[in-house]
């Protein structure tokens, strides 16, 4: 079978799939008990206690029973044996027994009311003003209520695990709206209900403005990234930051910045990882990339290398492999102008560079102009010249 | 008393009064083996059973908290010069409300702002008071590999910064801040010639002066979303970066983004690559996000990204859903060009005992015209059994197969073990 009705017939699968489970709305199961039984809370409201008819609560250790009355519940008030009330609860006919909601969460009641004192209405607010309790807002505690406890500093574990069933889907709906990755550094306000600031940001955030490790192909290796095993909202799932053949197409990325690899990889080190050197100096051994083969790549003197051309639209890509620490970068080896006569070297910098600018080379003799110039110190000889005397413009 | 044995001390301290009288106790553990085979050259490759071994600890009592972090990484088999290696990410002492309004912070720890982002060896003060917020932070570079030990130069090796917010315009926010991040690189000898073209050997000492930013930041949050952040870059004197993000809810379900992005590049101030005549560039991006009801929502996103004398652009398409998610991406111009498709599905079974998780994906891709094209399929398949509340097992398979690696299998097994103990010893 050729490979295409193979991708046809996954795909149409899928659609199916998606087709068939999209019709399934959990907001379904939520509202069904409105069309069983008629029911306000607003109207129990001062006539009855929570305890009162969710009897079962108090010793609840799990929300997989249901903790709604029961008819015993109701006739401890209602008459339930007269048959002319049934209607002021009862549609036409429908006797049935109220359906508990699904839930994704473990939740011990008799802990949280006994031992941690707490009242029903600390977490259930407001769902003494609607009839049903799908139509408050706060029927359920958010995640911003149980983070007062559940913050890893108090007195319980911000696990995920120690809640939620699964964490599989455990996303945010904010999480996957376009434009989430790019925009969330400003949206800062609760991130640490989910997301330990010590064991997450860092995790992507490595100091990439601080290069602070040597860069030979010893120093690295595949797969060094820690971060994927270690704890974020998808605990139980193996994180995958890029899709599994990123490895073969992240060249494509690393060259339209699409992932602005420089958010969460120190590139100058990074790249050795398997671009290695063979134990040598980085700059002078790694692999090269496939634009450094072209015929014109580097052109000696003349003017228009295609390195130049490349170099222009982003040198961060060049700076990402050639940058080491305690080598020479490639460049020094045509880029230099050690007779300091200038405009008979390859040119280097933009029209009016450092122009008018008391640059550091006049104070610091590890400038790193002087990897490149000769630091005469005299004025109109080799690089001072520049400015300085009989050589300057 | 020197910094370092202040601090040494400190933590010590810290680490046996901490364990004595903590009230909270919580942490995790994950251990994970992670099998492939590597390719040394066309006819040589071996066998790799790489061990990592993460912990994260919080002792707790009150306002106070001593948190932790470390990583333990060897190899089984071929193993690498400096394994094993153990990795301190955290290490560090937080006091909170002191005189009802500041944090302080000790040890080896995070920062992150608009500025800045990692971790640092150092102090780390925060003070709310009324709508604003006032942070300084002051710390040495964090050694390679995270070791547990602080850098011997300060002087040269070392961080500060600070931040400032206010929060008192409604919904406006504005922010302030800036960073001075030093790091020296290593001195080295080399070849030069000098005025007569003689080739001399010359000791390359760089200075320590890496990268200086401001930043200024104002969003607000109404009937739209909307965000703004300038960098500037205090050594080159020149703006270093500008964003706009903007997101407007049109409906209920339906929600538009914008996004502009100017950036120069991030060298560092002493590197060579600093001179020379480079491009910045510009990026924008449109998208829009549309919730089908509560279980699925699909997407769209279009970006192009100008390069000097060039650009490139790519669009994205795709199914969000609780049953995995389904995506199309689309890369062209000068930055490749790739047409990839991915599906990844994960579902828990059994209250959470059993989740299954697979992933496919093809990919047909040329890093540039003349290119000849390849093709790549990939799969994953996995499953997570959680027997037990704070116990839970992973094992993963992957492969993916193209012309460089044919039927490359992996294989990736973990076990995490979470705690919470409250002592109640006072």
């Amino acid at each position: 079978m050729k490979l295409k009705y193979v991708y046809t017939i996954v795909g149409l699968a899928s659609i199916l799939y998606f087709g068939f489970t999209s019709f399934s709305s959990s907001d379904e199961v939520k509202t069904r008990n409105q069309s069983i039984i008629k029911f306000s809370h607003s109207v129990h409201d001062g006539n009855a206690e929570c305890a009162d008819c969710h009897v079962n609560v108090a010793e609840s250790i799990n929300l997989g029973e249901s903790l709604l009355p029961a008819k015993a519940e109701c006739a401890a008030c209602h008459d339930v044996e007269d048959e002319e009330n049934c209607a002021m609860c009862h549609y036409d006919g429908v006797f049935e027994t109220l359906e508990p909601k699904t839930s994704e969460l473990m939740f011990n009641h008799k802990f949280h009311l006994a031992d941690q004192s707490m009242k029903c209405e600390d977490c259930h607010t407001g769902i003494m003003e609607v009839n049903y309790s799908f139509e408050s807002a706060g029927a359920n505690p958010s995640m911003e209520k149980c983070f007062t406890c559940h913050n890893d500093i108090s007195i319980a574990s911000n696990n995920c695990e120690q809640c939620h069933i699964s964490t599989v889907n455990l996303i945010p709906e904010n999480h996957q709206q376009v434009g989430f990755f790019k925009n969330h550094k400003f949206n800062t306000n609760n991130c640490e209900m989910c997301h330990s600031q010590e064991t997450f940001c860092e995790d992507c955030h490595v100091a990439t403005i601080g290069i602070d490790e040597t860069n030979l192909n010893n120093d690295f290796y595949t797969p060094y990234s820690p971060h994927k095993y270690v704890n974020g909202t998808k605990q139980q799932v193996i994180t995958r930051v890029h899709d599994l053949n990123f490895r073969f197409t992240h060249g494509i990325d690393a060259k339209g910045k699409t992932d602005n690899c420089q958010t969460c990889h120190q590139t100058e080190t990074f790249c050795a990882e398997c671009h290695d050197s063979e134990n040598g100096d980085f700059a002078m051994n790694g692999i090269i990339p496939l634009s450094h083969t072209k015929p014109n790549f580097v052109t000696g003197l003349t003017p228009g290398s295609e390195h130049a051309i490349l170099a222009k639209r982003d040198i961060e890509r060049c700076a990402s492999c050639h940058d080491t620490q305690g080598a020479d970068a490639n460049c020094v080896v045509c880029h230099s102008d050690p007779d300091g006569v200038k405009g008979t070297n390859p040119k280097t910098h933009a029209t009016g560079f450092m122009k008018d600018n008391e640059g550091d080379w006049h104070s610091d003799g590890a400038s790193i102009c002087f990897d490149c110039h000769s630091n005469s110190n005299t004025a109109g000889v080799g690089f001072c010249g520049y400015c300085h005397g009989a050589n300057a413009d | 008393m020197k910094l370092k044995t202040l601090i040494y001390f400190a933590f010590s301290l810290l680490l046996v009064t901490g364990f004595v009288s903590a009230q909270n106790i919580n942490g995790k553990i994950s251990s994970s083996v992670y099998a492939f085979e590597r390719a040394q050259s066309i006819d040589e490759s071996e066998m790799f059973l790489r061990a990592y071994e993460t912990l994260t600890l919080n002792i707790n009592e009150g306002n106070y908290s001593l948190k932790s972090r470390l990583n333990f990484e060897t190899n089984f088999s071929n193993a690498l010069e400096n394994d094993p290696k153990l990795r301190l990410y955290n290490l560090y002492f937080e006091a909170r409300k002191l005189f009802d309004v500041a944090t302080l912070k000790l040890g080896r720890q995070p920062i992150f702002n608009q500025v800045a982002g990692g971790l640092f060896d150092g102090a780390n003060l925060k003070v709310d008071v009324s709508d604003f917020t006032v942070s300084g932070y002051f710390g040495g570079n964090v050694p390679a590999y995270q070791e547990l030990k602080l850098t011997e130069d300060l002087k040269n090796n070392n961080i500060f910064g600070g931040e400032i917010s206010y929060k008192g315009l409604g919904n406006t926010k504005i922010s302030l801040s800036y960073v001075d991040k030093n790091f020296k690189p290593l001195d080295y000898e080399t070849q030069r010639l000098d005025v007569n073209l003689n080739p001399i050997t010359v000791l390359i000492e760089n200075k320590s002066n890496q990268f200086r930013y401001g930043s200024a930041v104002v969003s607000y949050f109404g009937f739209v979303e909307a965000n703004a952040r300038v960098n500037y870059d205090f050594n080159y004197m020149a703006l270093s970066r500008a964003e706009l993000n903007g997101r407007y809810s049109a409906t209920e379900k339906l929600g538009l983004n914008l996004y502009y992005n100017y950036r120069a590049p991030q060298i560092r101030y002493n590197s060579i690559f600093a001179v020379f005549d480079f491009g910045n560039t510009h990026e924008i991006e449109a998208g829009a996000d549309y919730k089908i009801n509560s279980d699925f929502s699909v997407f769209g996103k279009f970006g192009n990204v100008e390069y000097k004398d060039d650009n490139s652009q790519r669009f994205t398409l795709g199914v969000n859903s609780i049953y995995g998610g389904l995506s199309y991406r689309q890369t062209f111009g000068y930055a490749g060009e790739l047409s990839s498709i991915s599906a990844y599905s994960a579902r828990t079974f059994c209250k959470g005992m059993i989740t299954p998780s697979i992933g496919l994906a093809y990919t047909n891709y040329k890093l540039s015209e003349d290119d000849e094209a390849n093709n790549i399929i990939s799969a994953l398949a996995g499953v997570n059994v959680k027997p037990w509340q704070t116990l839970s097992f992973d094992l993963q398979g992957q492969f993916s197969d193209n012309k460089i690696y044919k039927n490359d299998l992996r294989l990736f097994f973990k076990i995490n073990y979470w705690f919470n103990t409250n002592l109640d010893l006072l």
